[in-house]
């Protein structure tokens, strides 16, 4: 008995490492940009991939997360995530916005860079995953971009702060500077 | 029998007009300071000379525009985008014309501001234009008319002005030598600089990105991802063999008219190297004529008792280079003419002023020294040297002319990645050849061993990216002629021993250094510290 309980821990043990090593990122594989998990507000983004190992094989695509509404597929909003995570997998998908491309880093550090164009609001998937000779998949990374709603420029500057006591400030600050 | 009256009256007027054209030419030299020896009388019925204008050739480096969400472009300014006046009727308003809307907003309150918030105004929708050069922030608002600014003492100098949607009543003026950011804030502004944005959205342009959005490293310096370029190798030439041989009447006419009336008087020193020397009185004013087709003209400058303004001076070099046909006499025109670079003189109360040339928006850059250079002292131009070469008209070589199509440049951040180890070690062997001026970065520099850490370094120095001409010789290639300042050839010569093409290339503003890289090729063509 002892012996079974020692080898399904075992089993589960191996399982376990195996999708760890599965899920495991690539140390020397960073995505750049876009700035993975923030809002931005564009109709384009720049993908950027620094590799620092020679001789990486990457396999790179992008594309628009997708949920069910009623019989068609429209973009998830960024608010929207939480609840999409929660749907089932025929309630959701992945359209493509970039066909996968593959990369090899040639020296210390190489960069993959594309820009993809015709970005709507939404939630989009890049996945970057590292191949063996084999072409198999031994790394992933993967990042969603949250792309929000263009609205009125945020102010950077107090507007109140342009007028009476600007000129207070202004005044003072000549006062004492003589 | 005496004198009649008739002729007493003729004797009259004709000692009245002697005294009148007398008083007329000593106010000359009293009101204007110039020297005797610079007056000679015009000829009657001779060419007319055409002033360079100030709004000609003091233009923009570049205008970047943000359309927000990191969407950038940078365009080099076409006519009208700085100065519509410079684009005659009909042009859109440009910065200048806002600026003078702007500056008739009523109360104008300047402040200044931290560099992370002018970055933050930069990324909104905004637009700026950057010049190479500093200029003096209130000769500048009385030179463009810009009334409601002029009293500001805030600013001393700028290198740019921007405009963002994130504080729409504003305008900033920045520094980016000395590192400061200044905000004039109006209670109501109407300028509609938006309007320059939304055109310029409109247009065929490129995407660029800020370095750090490539790198992870943070630098603000815009690159294109890719660009459609059309330009070809352009052959050159600067006469160099007939302007330096002892007989050609173009250099003879050009000395007449630097020396004016006292041509009569120079003497001409031939030197064993064939460089021919003209010279007045014990080096009052001499002229060098070089070998590889350079003149320089010098003139000793008198004390000047007070400094000109910058704009003054400016306009004392324009005019003295118009006046002394150095461009007609190489094909060349103002249209074609941009001001590079000013630095100020205390010592001779003057300013020097770098002039380069284009080839369509494309500057050609010289390996070895620069194409025009004016020194005042005073109201007097001292110091006058000229490099110029001639080439086809710029329209031969835009897009689908010829053979030369539009082809995709290499990709600018793809070259930095690919060469940031040989870059970081021309710029370790400069600096610790000037390691008694920067011993901080020697030691830093020294103590750098990965590579990570030397490409950080390198995308760090990067100030400038930008596509143009090089030429990367004068004269002779087996000659050392012009290699001043270290400056590095790299590319081989072609077999007849001459390079006379200007290349397409990518140049790399790293930590002061320039670097070549051919455009479609990607070679590391050359670089000057």
């Amino acid at each position: 008995m002892r012996k079974w309980i020692i080898l399904i821990i075992a089993v589960f043990a191996v399982m376990i490492c195996s999708s760890s090593a599965y899920a495991a990122t690539d140390a020397a594989v960073t995505l750049v940009s876009p700035p993975e998990n923030e809002s931005i507000v564009a109709n384009n983004f720049l993908i950027s991939v620094k590799v620092t190992q020679p001789g990486r094989v990457l396999r790179i695509s992008a594309g628009e997360l997708q949920q069910k509404s009623g019989e068609k597929f429209v973009s998830v909003k960024p608010e929207e995530l939480e609840e999409y995570d929660k749907k089932k997998d025929e309630e959701k998908k992945l359209t493509a916005v970039m066909e996968a491309e593959i990369f090899e880093s040639k020296g210390s550090v190489s960069f993959f860079t594309k820009k993809i164009d015709g970005i709507t609001p939404g939630v989009y998937l890049i996945k970057v995953e590292t191949l063996d000779a084999a072409d198999n998949v031994v790394y992933v990374k993967e990042a969603r971009i949250l792309v929000k709603e263009k609205t009125e420029e945020a102010k950077v500057f107090d507007s109140q702060k342009s007028g009476t006591s600007q000129f207070l400030q202004s005044l003072l600050t000549k006062i004492f500077k003589n | 029998m005496g004198i009649s009256k008739t002729l007493i009256e003729k004797i009259k007027n004709v000692l009245i007009v002697v005294l009148i054209l007398s008083t007329i030419l000593l106010l000359h030299f009293l009101w204007n300071d110039n020297p005797v020896g610079d007056f000679s009388i015009p000829v009657l019925g001779g060419e007319r000379v055409e002033p360079i204008l100030i709004k000609t050739v003091m233009n923009p480096d570049k205008i970047t525009v943000s359309f927000g969400g990191e969407n950038y472009t940078v365009i080099a300014p076409s006519a009208g985008d700085w100065d519509s006046s410079a684009a005659g009727q009909g042009a859109t308003r440009g910065i200048i014309q806002r600026l003078q809307e702007f500056s008739l907003s009523g109360m104008i309150m300047p402040s200044g501001i931290s560099k992370s918030d002018f970055n933050d105004v930069i990324r909104a929708r905004s637009i700026r234009a950057d010049f190479p050069f500093a200029i003096p922030f209130s000769e500048f608002c009385t030179e463009y008319n810009l009334r409601g600014l002029a009293r500001i003492d805030l600013i001393e100098s700028f290198t740019g002005v921007a405009y963002s949607e994130a504080s729409p009543n504003s305008v900033f003026f920045f520094n980016m030598q000395e590192d400061k950011y200044y905000r004039l804030a109006a209670n109501e502004a109407d300028t509609d600089f938006d309007a320059l944005i939304t055109d310029i959205e409109r247009r065929d342009k490129a995407s660029f990105y800020p370095l750090r959005m490539y790198s992870g490293v943070e630098n603000e310096v815009m690159i294109p991802l890719d660009m459609q370029i059309a330009m070809a190798q352009i052959p050159y030439s600067n006469n160099a063999d007939a302007v330096s041989s002892d007989e050609d009447d173009e250099t003879t006419g050009m000395a007449k008219k630097l020396f004016g009336s006292s041509f009569d008087f120079t003497r001409k020193i031939i030197e064993g190297n064939g460089t021919m020397v003209y010279m007045y009185g014990y080096g009052e004013m001499v002229l060098v004529v070089n070998r590889d087709g350079s003149f320089e003209y010098s003139a000793s400058g008198r004390d000047s008792n007070g400094t000109v303004s910058f704009f003054e001076a400016l306009n004392i070099a324009l005019d003295f280079i118009s006046r002394h046909g150095a461009l007609e006499a190489h094909g060349q025109t103002p249209e074609r003419m941009y001001l590079k670079s000013v630095e100020f003189n205390p010592d001779r109360k003057g300013y020097r002023f770098a002039f380069g040339f284009k080839i369509d928006d494309y500057a050609v850059h010289y390996l070895n020294d620069e194409a025009l250079i004016v020194e005042t002292s005073g109201s007097q131009a001292i110091y006058f040297k000229w490099d110029l070469i001639e080439y086809q008209a710029a329209g031969a070589y835009t897009a689908g002319a010829g053979d030369e199509a539009e082809r995709e440049a290499l990709r600018p951040f793809d070259l930095l990645a690919e060469n940031f180890v040989s870059l970081f070690g021309v710029l370790r062997e400069h600096i610790i050849v000037n390691e008694s001026e920067n011993p901080d970065e020697e030691e830093n520099f020294n103590s750098l061993v990965s590579t990570e850490v030397m490409f950080e370094t390198v995308v760090q120095g990067v100030s400038d990216v930008s596509a143009g001409y090089l030429r990367r010789e004068t004269g002779n290639a087996n000659e050392i002629i012009g290699l001043s300042r270290g400056a590095v050839n790299i590319h081989e010569e072609d077999s007849t021993g001459q390079i006379e093409k200007l290349l397409p290339v990518w140049i790399f503003t790293i930590m002061g250094v320039d670097f070549y890289f051919d455009l479609y090729e990607g070679d590391l063509v050359g670089y000057t510290p």
